[in-house]
């Protein structure tokens, strides 16, 4: 009877365990952790070409007093050097820029925004791989390996507990066995649905968060292409205009830095956002009960993801390279 | 308050985007009449009153890009400081906590089986130990 109520307690158990397992998100949730990483590194590429951009405009409208001017933040008291108590008394130099626009409309340009333009909008990149990174954590956990492997010598011990206490004992030769394989099984499917639960859970939580980011990249989107149009790719975008004879070497000239300055264009800053929150929900949709056939294109948003990421990584070097003052 | 972040972000944006509309329609004509006086220009036709107005037409091209320069900083910077890059950040880092919570679950539940197979290992040896003294 006492050993039915516990085949009974067992069975139920088990049922209410089962059906939780992780393994075949692995691939998934490790790729999508790739991309998120890929992605974040463009984006903080793209930054710190916006803040060269930014740098050289600054420089360049303050060379002349109707457009701009470099001062000193507080100019009264920089340079009266007092040896501060701590350093957050220092006498600060701020050196800044002040832009002038039509009109008398000024706008100040601080070290943040010539160093880190899109610096909150890079933390959130950041953010989204820390969280698709520990989210891979969860998943490759190998809680469950070191368990069966505690277990083995837990049982291992017992064996030698029982021979120690009685030398002339005898045990079933399968008993030992059968048993450390039904406590790992059980051991192994609460792991599991441990962590099933912690992916389920975060994942539907990240939904929101990742679609205000798809917003904000949208809205960034516009305002990185605006600025550097009219900065580091200023004279490719006006290429084809300055072209003042018809010769071959300024055609050809003027035909690279047009096609590169069509290719920034279309550099897909938002949509690599796009296809990463995609390849999310499609996540999400799997581990809400899908399961694989919502994965179906989940694999190729992400492969976009990883090309769009190289596409704009080159971009942000080429914009690099032509902020770079020419030695002749 | 999350909603309020959004309507903020997206009032920059709308902002932003209806001043460069703005700017572009003074923009556009502009770069056409640039564009037909630099073909002329290349082929040779252009006459001196015409090479006067693409310079004029070259410094108020300058003078647009220059306003809407400014009107992409502004918004830059606005959209950068706003509360929603904030309120992602914090929302995806309070996901991140959960799932480190529920690795040191994982972690505490293969300590609590290391530490089981650790006692059950040293009363091993106690009672190897007990039994020698006994048979002896």
């Amino acid at each position: 009877m006492r050993r039915l109520l516990c085949t009974c307690i067992g069975l139920l158990l088990a049922g209410s365990l089962a059906a939780c397992s992780t393994a075949q998100y692995a691939e998934p949730i490790k790729s999508f952790s790739d991309a998120a990483t890929q992605a974040s590194d463009a984006v903080a590429k793209m930054n710190t070409a916006l803040a060269d951009a930014t740098l050289e405009y600054a420089l360049r409208s303050a060379t002349d007093p109707k457009l701009g001017s470099l001062d000193v933040q507080t100019s009264d008291s920089c340079g009266a050097f007092v040896a501060p108590a701590k350093p957050e008394d220092a006498v600060r130099c701020r050196p800044e820029f002040t832009i002038i626009g039509e009109g008398g409309a000024k706008v100040t340009v601080t070290r943040e925004q010539y160093t880190n333009p899109m610096g909150n909008m890079v933390a959130v990149t950041a953010a989204i791989q820390k969280y698709a990174a520990n989210l891979a954590a969860v998943q490759a956990d190998n809680t469950a390996d070191e368990v069966n492997t505690s277990i083995d010598k837990i049982q291992a011990n017992l064996v030698a507990l029982v021979q120690a206490a009685d030398k002339n004992a005898t045990l079933p030769s399968d008993l030992p066995a059968a048993a450390g394989e039904g406590v790992k099984w059980i051991f192994g499917q609460y792991i599991e649905s441990v962590k099933f639960d912690a992916l389920k859970k975060a994942a539907n939580a990240a939904v929101d968060p990742l679609n205000k980011a798809k917003l904000a990249f949208s809205g960034f989107e516009t305002g990185v292409k605006g600025q550097l149009s009219l900065t580091a790719m200023r004279d490719s975008a006006r290429a084809m205009d300055e072209r003042r004879d018809n010769q071959v070497a300024t055609n050809r000239d003027a035909l690279e830095k047009a096609n590169a300055y069509d290719d920034f264009l279309t550099a897909p800053l938002s949509p690599m956002f796009d296809n990463l929150v995609a390849a999310h929900d499609k996540l999400v949709q799997a581990l809400n009960g899908s399961g694989n056939a919502s994965l179906k294109n989940f694999f190729t948003n992400l492969d976009q993801v990883k090309q769009q990421a190289e596409q704009i990584a080159k971009i942000a070097t080429d914009i690099a390279a032509a902020l770079k003052p020419k030695t002749t | 308050m999350p909603n309020d972040a959004m309507a903020e972000f997206q009032q920059i944006v709308q902002t932003r985007d209806t001043a460069l509309r703005q700017l572009q329609t003074v923009e556009k004509p502009l770069l056409a009449r640039i564009r037909t006086l630099s073909d002329k220009r290349r082929n040779g036709t252009i006459t001196p009153s015409e090479s006067s107005e693409l310079d004029t037409a070259n410094q108020g091209l300058e003078r647009v890009h220059h306003g809407m320069w400014i009107v992409g900083q502004i918004s830059l910077q606005a959209m950068n400081d706003s509360n929603l890059l904030r309120d992602i950040v914090s929302g995806l880092n309070g996901i991140s906590d959960g799932l480190n919570d529920a690795k040191q679950t994982l972690d505490r539940i293969a300590n609590v089986a290391n530490i089981t197979a650790q006692v059950t290992s040293a009363l091993v040896e106690l009672a190897q130990k007990v039994g020698s003294v006994l048979a002896a």
